[in-house]
């Protein structure tokens, strides 16, 4: 990169321009964090007791509620980004370029909140993370959650999303701005030599190989947490696992959708980043996962329905005409909704934004509606001591709380989008050479 | 070596819940939380109907699930078959009360000291004639300490907010050879406690001459408990009396 | 020396992550209460092994060039 006077001080992509529109999005997601955080706090005073948990068995309750499915949900939306980027760059796929840096983005966002989440669900946050340093056992599955998710592949993708951005932060760092610090600090000394593509793109391939069977093996940690338990009627089974995997696919590229079109919009951008190609890949994956995790629940669902051993049988009615039934059915018409509209779209081979986002919000609740009835039933109808079946409703405090994730997620990224170009710069010394649709 | 073992016999219990009161009072626990917790089922229809009583107590599995399942130590098992807590270690992650099939675990969900039974307001300055100024409820200094070879606070600690606690078959009366508070009310002799590798104790002798089932025994969960007579729950039976306890 | 360097921090990334993982599991414990790990913080090692041996990917390509651009 040679220097031919860069005394420009705009920079691409609205970087560094907070406009009128973003601070007022960023004050309303900055409101309800601090709802957040206060309900947080209220509960941390007066105990657990003000969320709706209580213990299962003689006291009716759940002991994971609203903040576990959470949990589930979040770290489910991280899986796809990254294994996308990671895809796109192994197989050099040209189309899916432009929004790798947003896919990880979501991958480290969704981590970073669902990793919290966690420590929110702890009845000692603190001895929570001291402990797991000091004692924390292989043999539970929390060890995977620890080890592998919060730190493995958040650390892996922060450094994939650091790494790939380091060329862009050298270019940006000629510019004369007030974020030249920062892109100064981000590149590192980066000087675009042959020598340094060459290094960092090994370096690339290597994590890019490595992070696949990384968040495969960590994720299916999250649904062994419930596959493992012989004692509790729907959650035994070696198909969690996989079932976790697949609904954390569908769920994680239809946030991805949802967010590209919105960055799409953002950057009042029709064709020129982020082409209409992206969208025909992305509604072609997020229909296969969609249909495997479609194809799941029938699995389930039929098994159910056809052979349902004692102690299951009371969860089996509670999950299909019982208090669960409305989220059961209504999670399995919005997947049905969104499989449906995906293909029809596939079939006349024509992507429309707009209809992509419907399927992908639906298919997104519906991600949100199978993790609480992957959580909740199994507790308050699946005792096998003879205890009254349960009930749960999650209170105020956990609304708000959960409420506070979402932002602060949305703030982790819109902020990032400020700092940094969010669709990455292909010349390097050339902002106007950009990719444009095959 | 010593293990012990608890041995429950359905043919006496009368379902008096005398070891859930003992159990109270023994272990301070607090509104809602039942370490010993007795059933009360009814099963058949009107007029032909029966009712049974089964005592839960945690039963301190050899292969116990809420061990397996602590992802940092703080649920372990002792040599002498004990299934404990270190109050000390819990954060609070709950695993091991889903992974437990038995329901024995209990959260703290708030400070114990509020979730007491407000049975009467003993700030009362008009009470200290009966009460001398004692301010209950009354706090088992035992449950503070450390027991057993490990040396850990095992007996519920104090009950801290935010950490895990269940039955712990009374360590700190066992440790002292006593029997658990239970076993040491119940009038009719139904909870018989003791050593089971010492052939010549009361519970060895007792599972020798009776014929013995355990609580889920599918569930490979080894437990220590043993249930004479009886037979075990089933769908068939409706728990009813359940204790009335706001949480 | 750059390649050097990478190796070698994975290969004490891994090891640590070996160590740290067999000192964090009760491998030969004598007794069923030992719910410990080897010694106390052992879970720590895997951590830092994990974090180790991603670093070795930032080392890789920061260090900063000083004669081996020559030989690529």
């Amino acid at each position: 990169m040679t220097s031919d006077t860069k005394s420009r001080t705009v920079l691409p992509q609205g970087v560094g321009k907070f406009s009128a529109k973003w601070l007022m999005f960023t004050a309303a997601m900055v409101a309800v964090l601090v709802i957040g955080i206060l309900a947080y706090l209220y509960e941390a005073n007066q105990g657990m007791i003000v969320t709706g948990m209580a213990n299962t068995g003689t006291q009716g309750g759940v002991t994971w509620g609203l903040y576990v499915v959470m949990v589930e949900y979040f770290i489910g939306v991280s899986l796809a980004g990254i294994v996308l980027a990671a895809f796109a760059y192994v197989f050099n796929v040209k189309v899916l370029r432009p929004i790798s840096r947003l896919a990880v983005l979501l991958t480290v966002g969704s981590l970073m909140v669902g990793v919290l989440a966690v420590l929110i669900d702890l009845g000692k946050p603190i001895r929570g993370i001291i402990n797991m340093l000091l004692y924390v056992r292989p043999q539970s599955p929390f060890f995977g959650t620890f080890m592998l998710v919060a730190v493995g592949v958040l650390l892996t993708s922060l450094l994939y999303l650091y790494l790939d951005g380091r060329r862009d932060a050298a270019y940006l760092a000629e510019f004369d701005s007030s974020l030249r610090w920062y892109h100064r600090l981000w590149a590192a000394g980066y000087s675009d030599t042959q020598a340094e593509r060459e290094r960092h793109r090994r370096t690339m391939f290597w994590l890019s190989i490595l992070v696949v069977p990384l968040v495969v093996i960590a994720l299916s940690t999250e649904g062994l947490v419930f596959g493992i338990q012989v004692g509790r009627p729907g959650w035994f089974g070696s198909l969690q696992g996989p079932d976790f995997l697949v609904l954390a696919a569908a769920s994680g590229l239809a946030n991805l959708i949802v967010l590209t079109a919105i960055v799409r919009r953002v950057l009042h951008d029709d064709y020129v980043l982020i082409g209409r190609s992206v969208f025909k890949w992305l509604g072609g994956l997020l229909l296969a996962a969609t249909a495997v995790a479609l194809y799941f629940q029938v699995v389930e669902l039929f098994t159910l329905l056809y052979a349902t051993p004692g102690n299951e049988r009371l969860l089996a009615d509670a999950l299909l005409r019982g208090p669960y039934a409305w989220i059961f059915w209504l999670g399995l018409v919005l997947l049905g909704l969104g499989l449906v509209l995906l293909v029809l779209q596939a079939a006349r081979r024509e992507w429309s934004v707009g209809l992509l986002v419907v399927a992908s919000v639906a298919i997104s609740t519906s991600a949100v509606a199978e993790r609480y009835l992957t959580v909740i039933p199994s507790q308050t109808h699946g005792m096998l001591l003879p205890y009254e079946p349960g009930s749960y409703f999650p209170t105020w405090v956990e609304f708000a709380v959960v409420g506070g994730l979402f932002a602060l997620g949305a703030l982790l990224i819109g902020l990032f989008i400020k700092v940094f170009p969010i669709v990455p710069l292909n010349g390097a010394d050339s902002d106007k050479e950009v990719l444009v649709d095959a | 070596m010593t293990k012990y073992a608890m041995a429950v016999d359905l043919d006496r219990c009368q379902g008096c819940r005398g070891c859930m009161t003992a159990c109270k009072v023994e272990n301070n626990t607090v509104e809602g939380n039942f370490w010993m917790y007795v059933f009360r089922f009814e099963s058949g229809t009107y007029p032909d109907t029966e009712m049974s009583f089964l005592p839960r107590p945690c039963q301190h599995c050899d292969n116990a699930p809420c061990v397996k399942v602590c992802p940092v130590g703080s649920r372990f098992k002792r040599e002498d078959g004990l299934v404990l807590t270190d109050a000390d270690r819990c954060i609070g992650c709950r695993y091991c009360e889903l992974a437990c099939p038995y329901g024995v675990n209990y959260f703290n969900w708030q400070k114990p000291d509020d979730a007491q039974y407000p049975i009467v307001d003993w700030q009362d300055d008009s009470l200290d004639p009966v009460t001398g100024g004692v301010i209950p409820p009354y706090k088992n200094p035992d449950l503070d300490q450390l027991w057993g070879d490990e040396q850990r606070r095992t007996a519920g600690g104090g009950h801290a907010k935010g950490i895990m606690e269940k039955c712990t078959f009374c360590v700190q009366r066992v440790e002292k050879g006593l029997d658990p508070a239970c076993v040491e009310t119940c009038p009719t002799d139904a909870l018989v406690f003791g050593d089971i590798d010492d052939s010549d104790s009361p519970v060895s002798e007792y599972l020798r001459e009776n014929r013995t089932w355990q609580l889920l025994d599918e569930a490979g969960t080894k437990p220590s408990v043993y249930y004479i007579g009886g037979r075990p729950p089933s769908r068939e039976v409706t728990e009813i009396e359940r204790p009335k306890a706001t949480v | 020396m750059r390649r050097i360097l990478t190796l070698l921090l994975i290969v004490v990334g891994l090891a640590l992550m070996v160590i740290g993982y067999l000192s964090s599991a009760p491998w030969g414990a004598t007794s069923v209460a030992d719910s410990n790990p080897a010694f106390v913080g052992a879970p720590s090692l895997f951590l830092i092994g994990v974090v180790t041996l991603l670093l070795s990917a930032l080392v890789y390509e920061l260090l900063p060039s000083r004669d081996d651009d020559r030989v690529e």
